[in-house]
């Protein structure tokens, strides 16, 4: 890794560097180099993930880790063993970094090695150690926000410069070029769509000062310009987001002691359900969560649905029981991994909403007796 | 008489499957109304009741301090008459001082009034119901000492939100005599004198109905069968054999050794605390599981599991079960599982297609083999 070489040539004496050493460089090197990009991931994991990372559970992996102060370097190789590649097998290698962010339980991988590297190496790493480490994802309205949060933090002006979109109902993505972000966002609602990834430029006075791209699935690339938008801006600013879900998906198992159900709802700001089409739409939703298995116990008018996850044995009853709300009830065994996956697939394949925890219910009399 | 097509096989075990789910929607219907309503007056409301000494099954018990009450939903009644009376004297078994439970501890109580509640969940047939009912006791054919409550529970769908409505059958049925119950805690003047109906809606009864998942009548066994696959038979793979599909192919089958008898004890200890699942209803859902080609029988007593995903079993598309039927690209576990028991059952013609196992009630069979017929 190239940003290690230089940290060390700038110090030869130390055998540690810190977070801010670090992004010195990381800054040098996109001043100096035009071509210089980096790639950052942001994920979620309970306890020390990068004692984690240390660890490969796959032979597949080797890593030698570098531990620093408040960072640490991987040297990850993979070899990948295939009957259709030349050979048999071919490796795969190079360094990546990984932070802990302020917001809990989140952090950030990041390599400024080619994509190769990326594809095959660091986010197949990241992903065999699912489902203790999660992806994270984010909504069209989370990312809405970033990017206000973005404009407001810098007074620069947001164009987008690229962006797919898919419509929750249709297949095939639909691109969308050359306009401020705020149109591409009020496009998305009116068509129904979701946004899934945005390549943009910070202006300020007509000049590009910040070339990057995002996606809903937490990957940031920086292409140009001053990388510190993306360290003292975006990036915190998409680990608080990510952050939020990720707390309301902790914990929510059942717990048999007290014979308590941690529900969460999914609730949408008009009417999502108005005929027996959309309950199988969620039905569909939920089948192409892969590596799950559902049943489905009552279809119509109201829909209940019990899903197993085969990562970890996590289980939910899922009821669509009103025009505006989905209700996930997790069993006894739940996790943060299963959560956000089937989340993100009914934001993607059904509609986007927001995930509240659910209150617990206060009926009276008169909600069960006619009038 | 012609053998059932594979279709008609696989559409009949899916209609048994979501009528006995609607059983459950509407007991935990009754559980919920009762437990909001009757909060500060309800002692204790027995979902899995085995009334001693007789061991009699209601479908729940309520018990509200002194008054009691033995529930019983049916989906409908034979038409013939000796088989109608043979579903009265049934409920006439609930026609003598029973003792209730009166907490989770098991501790039992009887009641100094008690009345019997029949639930009618049959839309096009109540009131005949009701009515037949009414004319055995109008000629003295049969004498209840207890009331005989007739409700109607039917599914409103005319509203923005569906939901069940409860509301008593007038003629045939009897009050409900809760007078120890203070004024604004009783039935009878609301639902008896004054006509009304109980709306529960699906956001009420649901936390019940995941806690709880069965109702005290015998499931179908591709219900029990979808319970076991979904939430019980991947909590008894050891850590590696988790992890040989978290890191490979969640289609790779691994097998689970399971005994009947412990498995109904897990599920009451540890699933469903404080339930009453049997240990013949899980016999029965792994004979249907054999008769699916996923389960065979190593001793008399143990089954081996071929556990795995079955999303991505084989399965055709198409809609035969009409509008109920879910889009055969959805890898719907019920309907592939009934389809490849029924795969199974059409390539073996000369076999029964499922013998009941030892000790299985007959008559909550019967009961299940009339509703179907009742309410196609």
């Amino acid at each position: 890794m190239r940003e290690l070489a230089e940290l060390r040539r700038l110090d030869p004496d130390a055998t540690k560097f810190s977070l801010d050493q670090l992004w010195s460089v990381l800054e040098h090197q996109a001043e100096v180099d035009p071509r210089y990009k980096v790639t950052f991931s942001t994920i979620h994991a309970r306890g020390d993930c990068a004692d984690l990372f240390s660890r490969p559970e796959s032979e597949e992996f080797r890593v030698v880790r570098e531990q620093h102060d408040g960072f640490s370097l991987y040297d990850l190789t993979r070899v990948i063993s295939r009957s259709d590649i030349e050979g048999g097998s071919r490796t795969v290698s190079g360094t990546f970094g990984l932070y802990k962010d302020e917001a809990e339980d989140i952090w950030t991988a990041f390599t400024s090695e080619g994509p190769d590297f990326l594809k095959s190496g660091l986010i197949r790493f990241v992903e065999s150690f699912r489902p203790a480490v999660a992806s994270i994802h984010l909504t069209s309205g989370q990312l809405r926000h970033l990017f206000e949060h973005l404009e407001d933090a810098t007074g620069c002006r947001i164009l987008v410069t690229k962006a797919v979109l898919y419509s929750h109902r249709e297949e095939g993505a639909i691109d969308f070029k050359e306009r401020s972000y705020q149109e591409l966002f009020n496009f998305a609602e009116s068509e129904d769509d979701y946004v899934d990834k945005i390549e943009y430029e910070l202006k300020k006075d007509g000049e590009t000062v910040f070339h990057a791209f995002t996606s809903r699935d937490g990957i940031s690339y920086y292409y140009g310009g001053q990388i510190r938008y993306l360290r003292d801006t975006f990036l915190p600013a998409l680990a608080a987001a990510t952050s939020r879900n990720s707390e309301l998906f902790e914990h929510r198992e059942r717990d048999l002691a007290k014979d308590l159900l941690k529900p969460l709802d999914i609730v949408y700001d008009r009417d999502v359900f108005t005929s027996a089409e959309d309950n199988l739409r969620l039905i569909r939703a939920l089948a192409n969560v892969d590596r799950s298995g559902l049943a489905v116990l009552h279809k119509n008018p109201y829909l209940h649905v019990s899903f197993l996850d085969f990562y970890d044995g996590a289980t939910f009853d899922i009821f669509a029981t009103g025009s505006n709300r989905i209700s996930i009830i997790p069993g006894y065994r739940s996790s943060v991994h299963a959560l956000s996956r089937i989340t993100e697939q009914i934001f993607k394949d059904f509609q986007e909403g927001s995930i509240e925890e659910e209150s617990q219910p206060e009926y009276s009399l008169t909600d069960f007796l006619s009038q | 008489m012609a053998p059932e097509s594979r279709e008609d096989c696989t559409s009949r075990l899916l209609r048994e499957f979501w009528d006995y789910d609607q059983t459950v929607d509407v007991v935990s219907c009754c559980q919920a109304f009762l437990n909001y309503r009757q909060s500060g007056y309800l002692t204790y409301f027995d979902r899995y009741p085995e009334v001693p000494p007789a061991g009699l099954t209601p479908d729940f018990t309520a018990l509200l301090g002194d008054y009691g009450l033995v529930g019983e939903v049916k989906r409908t009644f034979p038409e013939d008459d000796d088989a109608f009376r043979k579903e009265i004297d049934q409920l006439k078994s609930y026609d003598v001082p029973l003792t209730f439970k009166s907490d989770k501890g098991g501790t039992r109580s009887t009641p100094k009034t008690q009345d019997i509640v029949l639930i009618l969940f049959s839309p096009s047939n109540s009131l005949e119901i009701a009515y037949r009912i009414g004319d055995f006791q109008d000629r003295g054919e049969i004498t209840f000492a207890k009331n005989l409550v007739l409700l109607e529970a039917i599914y409103d769908m005319s509203g923005p939100i569906s939901h069940y409505v409860f509301r008593k059958i007038p003629g045939g049925s009897r009050p409900f005599r809760d007078t120890s119950l203070p004024q604004e805690a009783r039935l009878e003047p609301f639902l008896g004198e004054k006509r009304k109906s109980i709306n529960v809606y699906p956001g009420h009864f649901k936390s019940y109905k995941v806690r709880e998942v069965f109702c005290n009548d015998q499931p179908p066994p591709l219900y029990t069968a979808i319970y076991l696959w979904t939430k019980v038979f991947y909590s008894l793979l050891t850590p590696e054999e988790v992890e040989v599909w978290r890191r490979g192919n969640p289609q790779k089958s691994v097998p689970v050794k399971v005994v009947p008898r412990d498995l109904s004890a897990r599920i009451n200890s540890e699933l469903i605390p404080g339930g009453n699942v049997r240990a013949v209803w899980m016999h029965a859902a792994l004979e249907f599981l054999e008769g699916c080609g996923l389960v065979t029988m190593s001793s008399k007593s143990e089954f081996e599991v071929q556990y795995r995903n079955l999303a991505g079993t084989s399965q055709e598309s198409g809609s035969e079960e009409g509008d109920r039927a879910v889009s055969g690209r959805v890898k719907e576990y019920a309907t592939v599982l009934a389809r490849l028991f029924c795969e199974s059952k059409a390539s073996e013609p000369t076999k029964p297609m499922m013998p009941p196992p030892p000790g299985t009630r007959q008559m909550k069979l019967t009961e299940v083999k009339t509703d179907r017929e009742g309410t196609s």
